[in-house]
């Protein structure tokens, strides 16, 4: 008999909590952590939007901050922008994130192991210098694909025929970018699936594509929700691309109108900024709701106590058509502008030809760039700091939400959701609004190097929530049932049966912390000071400033660096795979 | 006009007797190197605090009454609004220099907000490595520098020097009341000429160091010679008409297209109706940092980027770009530093603005970044640079105050969000 999830929940799990009264105290001291770490700033924001003053500063409590933020007619405009854009983004995004991990994670394709380094790597590539590749390679008159175009198909006119300035443009970066982020999170679960089901399927006269949208697909069903409704909410939200991109074209979105209260006054307005990041909040609490009922009556265990197996479906020929595919994809997601941006940091002048080019002078600018060093070590900081504290506190909290029966899991389930709701921008304003206007430490927190973890860490919270509770789910409980019945105590259990078949998912959960950490700028941007300046804010310094060819450099630098991290993470994925079959 | 002489008189005599009091502590035998203008003035010793004291009484007495005769009649270059000069001699300023300098080697670093130009960060570590060594240099690029300061004060950090960049935060940073008048004694170095008072210019704290005239920037692979715009009403030629132009948005607050939008609204012959027509070329409108769209420009996506400096020229060697001034110098920025009260390293705040604007400080940024200096007699690197005989308006501090609200309201109503 099939039981729901919210029943499976409800009933007994793995085990009846009998841990020692320290692990409870430790639960409710956790559970206390993440909530005032994710409800701080969330309660400071509404606190300011009812403030008629700046952080710190007197003032009375009103609705005037709506009031000013609902009569902007460009508020409205903007939304329904947002809304139009994300939805438009799902239609493509989707699609492509599940072909790409089925081709890659079940299938005979070859050169899956390259393909998908190659998928992951784009996850790591810096943002800001992504962006500019596309506008060199897509600008309507001088991108070097439309002059390619026009020349090679004797085209007469004198833009075109693609603009990366344009509604098109920017779902078109977001086909190459958010489908490589969800990978990370269905790619493990896709993984996991045990291939008995599928070759099932076809001994019953399925074809590959039948097996994947009638078995494979519905099997997942968790976790591409989750990561659907991630990539709703991340489309949503979606930021720098709409920055560098849209504002030219005049195409504005929610969080670039939040921007504009912030940025384009000499004062900064925060009351409609925070009140319009509320209006984020309620939507999105909606859209985890309704995914909650979504997944109501299915079962979607897969790794079980039983044996599993996880073999390759063969294609056939068909596997080369797949193959090219995918190649096509990682050629314009990664390729392109990683050769791109190494090409520019080789160049007087960002994208252009002269009759002599090129130059290694821009290397040698960054190096005798006296930030460089202090912006490197911090970034180091950051990124392991934030993706340390962020999988400690994601796979304690998914252990609770799914493996147990305490009061109240539910609410912290929801907790981890809140940060993905709060655009990056608005989250660092509501990190000022409590640690400076509530708030008061002993000791210095705005623009300290600590401030920057809390927020980065804040901000990928979800990410790393729904990694781990999308694996956690996938374990069935009889594992630890086994444990327990040989004597196992909840301590023995958890470090010899549950960690070490998270282990994967947590190495791979925190090198894509690591990466979130090192791209994070719109966050880092308002809480940054010249004593925790990171690589992301250099990049934009030298960017703005005049020296996009220095910020190649640098993220040319940064790519480098990051696909080593993919490096590993692949071997990482090598050898828990093995790991599994054996 | 018989007690403005006597003001006058009175204030002279208060200055000479201060310069005939105590010597100074330190004798100010040894010089740094720096400023070389011939003394004009009495060459009476005097202790540098004091005359740092007088100097800024002499020169707001003065500065007002040059300041308001200059706004009235919209001053520009050519009428050379000066500020007192002859006050300070060379050896009392190398004196200042070199107690602040003591005092700033104990603080060890000045650290500055604003808007750093990477050229014009390295130009001025450089010359501190070699004026001041062990005064590091420690800045921070931010477009919301107010904001940035007001929330490190609320948390109980003092963090910045100083700011560097447009009069809109300066003023900014005055009505929050984190400013701090401060006259350096190299503003009133005998002999020195300046286009306008660098620290009476404005009534709020500020030193204006440069000053810098607006204009256009073409591709001239683009832009065929017979099209190159002459005056600004070229602009609104079909040949302009298509996403040619890329402009920084004049309804963004802060920004140089808000101040240029400004001065075509308030000047006769060009008003609304230009910029309404303008804004019917379909020009792209970028309310970010003009840097990406100059470089745009240079690779040609762009036909033309206004409103635009010569310093624009620097940021892209050997590009196909050429700087127009047209017929009627579309206005021009007072660029300026503004030192912040409780400064963590004030003496080095103090040097630092001293050193805006020393002569050889200001040949050299004039040098890198071929902005005008605001010290008249500063060799350019090339004419373009040079302010003199294009009749170029100054933003008076009216203006100044002015230009946000007109972007945020007006501007943003033509051009729109």
């Amino acid at each position: 008999m099939a039981v729901s999830a919210r029943r499976r929940l409800a009933l007994a799990p793995a085990f009846t909590w009998r841990g020692p009264s320290l692990g409870r105290l430790t639960v409710g001291a956790l559970a206390l952590v993440l909530a005032f770490l994710i409800l701080s700033p969330v309660l400071a924001l509404v606190y300011g939007a009812l403030l008629n003053a700046p952080p710190g500063t007197a003032g009375t409590l009103s609705l005037d901050a709506f009031a000013q933020a609902w009569s902007d007619k460009d508020a409205w405009t903007s939304a329904l922008t947002s809304l139009v854009l994300a939805l438009a983004r799902m239609v493509v995004v989707i699609p492509i994130t599940l072909f790409l991990a089925w081709s890659i994670t079940r299938t005979n394709m070859p050169l899956r192991r390259v393909m998908e380094a190659l998928v992951v790597c784009h996850i790591f590539l810096p943002f800001l210098p992504l962006v500019m590749s596309w506008a060199v390679l897509a600008s309507p008159r001088a991108g070097l694909l439309n002059v390619g175009i026009r020349n090679l198909f004797g085209l007469h006119q004198p833009t075109g025929p693609l603009d990366v300035y344009s509604y098109g443009g920017l779902i078109f970066l977001s086909a190459l970018g958010l489908p490589t982020y969800l990978y990370l999170l269905v790619a493990p679960a896709f993984r996991s699936v045990d291939a008995s089901l599928e070759e099932s399927a076809r001994m019953s006269g399925a074809s590959p594509l039948g097996t994947l949208f009638r078995v494979t697909i519905p099997l997942l069903a968790p976790a591409i929700l989750g990561a659907a409704v991630l990539a709703f909410v991340q489309a949503l939200q979606s930021f720098e691309p709409e920055l560098i991109l849209g504002t030219p074209a005049g195409i504005f979105v929610f969080s670039t109108q939040i921007y504009r209260y912030i940025e384009g006054y000499s004062t900064p307005r925060y009351g409609p900024a925070t009140a319009l990041s509320l209006v984020f909040l309620v939507v999105t609490f909606l859209l985890v709701l309704a995914q909650t009922r979504m997944l109501s009556g299915r079962r979607f265990t897969t790794v079980s106590g039983r044996g599993f197996q996880a073999r390759a479906l063969d294609l056939g020929r068909w596997r080369w058509l797949i193959f090219g595919l995918v190649l096509l994809y990682v050629t314009f997601s990664t390729l392109l502008p990683l050769v791109t941006l190494a090409l520019a940091s080789f160049m007087k002048i960002y994208g252009l030809f002269s009759a002599d080019p090129f130059t290694t002078a821009q290397y040698t600018k960054l190096f005798s760039n006296p930030k460089l060093i202090p912006a490197l070590r911090n970034t180091l900081y950051l990124a392991a700091g934030s993706a340390t504290l962020g999988i400690v506190l994601t796979v304690f909290t998914g252990y609770v939400v799914v493996r147990t029966k305490i009061a109240g899991r539910g609410v912290l389930d929801l907790l981890t959701w809140v940060p993905v709701t709060v655009p990056g921008i608005v989250l660092a304003v509501g990190l000022i609004w409590a640690y400076v206007g509530l708030v008061r430490l002993p000791f210095p927190v705005y623009g300290t190097i600590g401030l920057l973890i809390v927020a980065v860490t804040i901000t990928t919270l979800t990410t790393g929530a729904r990694t781990m509770n999308g694996t956690m789910v996938q374990i069935s409980p009889e594992l630890e049932e086994a444990a327990r019945m040989h004597g196992a105590s909840f301590v023995q259990t958890v470090r010899r049966v549950v960690l070490p078949l998270m282990t994967p998912a947590m190495m791979s959960c925190w090198l894509l912390l690591f990466a979130f950490a090192v791209k994070n700028f719109v966050t880092v941007s308002v809480l940054y000071s010249p004593q925790s300046v990171v690589v992301a804010a250099l990049q934009f310094e030298l960017w703005s400033g005049g020296q996009p060819e220095v910020a190649a450099a640098l993220g040319t630098i940064n790519m480098l660096f990051s696909i080593g991290l993919v490096l590993v993470y692949s071997l990482v994925l090598r050898r828990a795979t093995a790991g599994q079959r054996a | 006009m018989q007690s403005g002489a006597r003001l006058f008189g009175t204030l002279v005599c208060a200055l000479m007797l201060t310069a005939c009091s105590s010597a100074p502590a330190g004798a100010p035998a040894a010089t740094s190197g720096s400023a070389t203008v011939a003394a004009v003035a009495p060459t009476v010793a005097a202790a540098a605090p004091t005359v740092a004291a007088a100097a800024p009484t002499a020169v707001a007495a003065v500065a007002p009454t040059a300041v308001a005769a200059a706004a009235a009649a919209a001053p520009t270059v050519a009428a050379a609004a000066a500020a007192a000069s002859g006050q300070t001699t060379t050896a009392d300023e190398q004196a200042w220099e070199k107690q602040t300098y003591e005092a700033a080697k104990k603080e060890g670093k000045i650290t500055v907000y604003g808007f750093w130009n990477p050229d014009l960060e390295k130009a001025t570590r450089d010359f501190l490595a070699e004026h001041y060594p062990g005064v590091e240099l420690e800045t921070l690029t931010t477009t919301t520098a107010t904001d940035k300061i007001r929330t490190e004060r609320q948390s109980g950090q003092l963090l910045v020097d100083a700011y560097i960049g447009g009069g809109t935060t300066v003023l900014g940073l005055d009505k929050l009341g984190f400013t701090e008048k401060f006259t350096p004694p190299a503003e009133t170095l005998a002999g020195s000429k300046w286009k306008v008072p660098p620290s009476g210019y404005m009534s709020f704290p500020s030193l204006v160091y440069a000053i810098q005239g607006k204009g256009i920037l073409i591709n001239t692979t683009l832009v065929p010679p017979d099209k190159e715009p002459k005056k600004w009403e070229d602009l609104l030629d079909p040949f302009w008409s298509g996403r040619k132009i890329v402009m920084d948005h004049p309804g963004r607050g802060g920004g140089p297209g808000g101040s240029w939008a400004r001065w075509v609204y308030d000047t006769p012959s060009l008003g609304r109706a230009y910029l309404e027509k303008l804004k019917a070329q379909e020009p792209v409108l970028d309310a970010g940092s003009a840097a990406p769209d100059i470089d745009a420009t240079a690779r040609g996506e762009y036909a033309a980027y206004l409103p635009a400096y010569p310093s624009s020229i620097p940021q892209v060697p050997g590009a196909p770009v050429k700087f127009i001034w047209p017929e009627i110098t579309g206005g021009a920025t007072p660029t300026m530093v503004a030192m912040m009260n409780q400064a963590p390293h004030p003496n080095a705040a103090k040097l630092y603005l001293n050193m805006q604007l020393l002569p050889e400080y200001q040949q050299k940024i004039a040098q890198v970044l071929w902005i005008s200096p605001n010290l008249q007699g500063v060799a350019v690197p090339d004419p373009l640079v040079s302010l003199e005989g294009r009749n170029v308006a100054v933003d008076t501090e009216a203006e100044t105050q002015r230009n946000n609200d007109w972007a945020n309201t007006v501007g943003k109503e033509i051009f729109g969000q």
